[in-house]
């Protein structure tokens, strides 16, 4: 780290009234660079990958509330079809949370006579991965931004 | 076979969401 860019920065984490840092703590260069760097390790993977992301949604939308809203229509998509197919086997199907507090990210449900490990079994076979519900929870979980598909 | 973990491509994961859906109605269907 520069240390002309570290003395520009406050030495101490802004915060707001009441009291929550602007910056998380964990992020806050000064108190990185006061630790050795050892304060917390940032998961490197997930935010490289954040950052492709970011920038994939600059480039489809340009930038602005439209990447937010651009988003959101294709979240919204994706979460329909799921729930839409769901929804029209409810003898097959029971979708975990009420319909009104249904989650888009995470679209967990159970299968009747408890053929979750005949429906995970199946899907695995075609290279869907993935889907397997919380080991607390069990049932199946769709993550609505990632899972695992052949190429 | 090999994977690739898809978080970016909105494209490739409405495709891979498409696939999931047909065979759960399949599965569905079939009981």
């Amino acid at each position: 780290m520069r240390k002309d860019i570290l003395d520009t920065l406050k030495q101490e984490p802004p915060v707001l009234s009441p009291p929550v840092p602007v910056v998380p703590i964990m992020m806050h260069y000064p108190t990185i660079f006061k630790a050795g760097s050892l304060y917390n390790t940032l998961p490197i993977f997930d935010v490289y990958i954040a950052g492709l992301t970011m920038e994939k949604l600059i480039k489809d939308y340009g930038g602005g509330d439209d990447v937010i809203e651009g988003q959101e229509k294709v979240s919204d998509q994706k979460a329909k079809l799921a729930y839409d197919i769901l929804d029209k086997y409810p003898k097959v199907f029971t979708v975990v949370p009420e319909k009104n507090v249904r989650s888009r990210m995470n679209i967990c449900f159970t299968i009747s006579d408890g053929k979750e490990a005949e429906y995970l079994k199946g899907a695995a076979d075609q290279g869907l991965q993935g889907l397997k519900g919380h080991r607390s929870v069990g049932g199946i979980r769709i993550s609505n931004c990632k899972f695992c598909f052949p190429f | 076979m090999s994977f690739k973990l898809i978080t970016i491509d909105n494209a490739v994961l409405l495709e891979a969401m498409e696939k999931l859906m047909a065979y759960t109605e399949a599965f569905a269907k079939k009981l």
